[in-house]
């Protein structure tokens, strides 16, 4: 996870917030430049297609930019004085839930991923420890949708608790259960489909990807 | 991180989720871990699985893909901030030179100059054909004329992908590049190369806020023929690739007063060797675009560039 806490990083983005605010475009690259990889990490996971997380991950940031002078900074905490992050991305939240709902009334083809799942991986993948972005997809879409969130806002975006808390409007241990919970049943769902793959991969293989014995 | 002990008044999974959080966190911020397998293999085997999760989304942007569709838009969310075009708003009463006396005014001997670089242009694509090699200026040295220089085209085997550039502007009057036209992004750009290669020619150095607004145009212009190829015309694509050709040999002689400056000479570097590509993969992709010195004369002198006057314009949803 990418996300930069240090009170500098803080700074420099509350100075960039408050430029982008009165017109400056330099200080909007910068932003963008912080922001573009969590925010096209985090579409991606909620629409599993490039080009559309790509569309959605623009379009979220000149959301947030025509909408910068309503931003109001707030402290999350002593050691989290930044929740610009969190303000964008309940933007994206909301924004790709209704990109959703559009897609839902042009029909489904326009939901289908891009990518074909990977059933047919061989001893010699499964001995990677790598666990593959698809992979991820797969086995989240498998999670109930208040985990899959967590899991987008954590891993996907790079939020904190607080920040991820911030975005759903719940509470910082509810996010943690979820969080857990999340985890908690992707190790399994790695941990079955090692197994299930093939009954010759080293036991290490499968260890790798869980960090313990199958 | 809390001990076992420390949350003996949770149930087990909140208190394992809360270890588990903790245990993220210094993560996070870039502790090591010190987590053993066997004193406490499930928080171990969460947090594996956990960086796992994590690392498979930072992947997914480690990508040339990526990097492309970052520079890309990156140039619309900094139009996305700019005021209405004021930089190329005329004069009330004075007419503005057209762009052949601009571009004679930059580039002496226009007409012999275009006259040999469409014709090593028709050589150029004819050469390249349906292949992949990309056309990349190599080298450029003077042609017949001493004021006319032409570019030494050489095919190589380069991946087809551009990175476009685009520079902040931190001085001078914001643009916003995307909502002009080819002809006013065009205009732009030879205004711009035009008071480099009048610092040159004074040898006088160049900053960086004349840097960035190069960059831009260029860009803005480069973007342009790479989304919209079917609104431009050949001869505004031609103009942008001689254009281009000459921003890279302006550049090369531009001298900057301090290091703080390089970045930005690089940048307007890079996109003037882009914009020469795009150009020139465009004529390879419409090779009957290829426009005649007539045209090309015409238009210049018409400062009429873009035949269907398309406008870029990228509407910023409303918040």
């Amino acid at each position: 996870m990418a996300e930069n806490s240090s009170s500098q990083a803080v700074a420099d983005e509350r100075e960039y917030v408050q430029r982008c605010a009165d017109g400056d475009q330099e200080a909007a690259g910068l932003l963008y430049d912080v922001y573009v990889a969590r925010l096209y990490r985090y579409c991606l996971a909620r629409v599993s297609n490039e080009a559309d997380a790509e569309d959605l991950a623009e379009e979220i940031f000149l959301k947030a930019l025509g909408a910068i002078d309503r931003f109001e900074w707030r402290d999350l905490g002593a050691s989290d004085r930044s929740s610009f992050g969190a303000w964008l991305f309940r933007i994206a939240h909301n924004h790709v839930a209704s990109h959703h709902r559009r897609a839902a009334v042009r029909g489904p083809m326009s939901e289908v991923p891009e990518w074909i799942p990977d059933g047919q991986r061989g001893p010699a993948d499964l001995a990677e420890t790598q666990v593959t972005i698809e992979e991820v997809f797969r086995l989240v879409d498998q999670l109930p949708e208040a985990q899959r969130e967590v899991i987008r806002l954590r891993f996907g975006a790079g939020l904190n608790i607080a920040k991820t808390a911030e975005v759903l409007e719940k509470n910082q241990s509810n996010v943690k259960v979820l969080q857990h919970k999340a985890v908690k049943r992707l190790r399994s769902l790695l941990m079955q489909e090692a197994s299930a793959a093939t009954a010759t991969i080293r036991p290490t293989s499968v260890r790798n990807l869980t960090g313990n014995e199958a | 991180m809390p001990k076992q002990d420390d949350l003996l008044g949770l149930g087990s999974d909140s208190a394992e989720a809360l270890r588990l959080s903790d245990a993220l966190a210094l993560h996070e911020s870039g502790v090591a871990l010190d987590l053993d397998s066997r004193v406490d293999p499930t928080l171990h085997s969460l947090v594996h699985t956990s960086t796992a999760i994590s690392a498979a989304f930072n992947r997914s942007t480690e990508t040339e893909a990526f990097e492309r569709f970052h520079h890309r838009t990156r140039t619309n969310i900094i139009a996305a901030l700019a005021p209405p075009p004021e930089a190329v708003a005329s004069a009330p009463g004075a007419p503005k030179p057209s762009l052949l006396q601009r571009w004679n005014s930059v580039f002496a001997a226009a007409g012999a100059a275009a006259a040999a670089a469409i014709a090593t242009f028709i050589v150029t694509v004819a050469a390249i054909g349906n292949g992949t090699p990309v056309p990349v200026v190599t080298n450029v040295e003077p042609v017949d004329e001493p004021q006319t220089t032409v570019a030494v085209i050489e095919l190589v085997d380069k991946p087809q992908t551009t990175v476009a550039v685009i520079e902040p502007t931190h001085e001078g009057p914001l643009v916003n590049f995307t909502a002009l036209t080819v002809d006013q992004q065009l205009d732009l750009w030879l205004d711009t190369l035009l008071q480099v290669a009048t610092l040159n020619a004074d040898d006088q150095t160049v900053g960086t806020p004349l840097l960035r607004t190069l960059t831009n145009a260029t860009a803005s212009v480069t973007r342009h023929i790479e989304r919209d190829p079917e609104a431009i015309s050949g001869a505004a694509v031609f103009v942008s690739h001689q254009t281009a050709f000459n921003s890279a040999r302006e550049l090369s002689e531009v001298t900057i007063s301090n290091e703080a400056d390089q970045p930005a000479l690089d940048n307007a570097q890079l996109a003037a060797d882009q914009a020469f590509v795009v150009a020139a993969r465009y004529f390879e992709q419409n090779p009957d675009r290829i426009p005649s010195i007539d045209d090309v004369a015409a238009r210049l002198d018409n400062n009429v560039i873009n035949s269907n006057d398309a406008v870029d314009r990228d509407d910023a949803p409303e918040p």
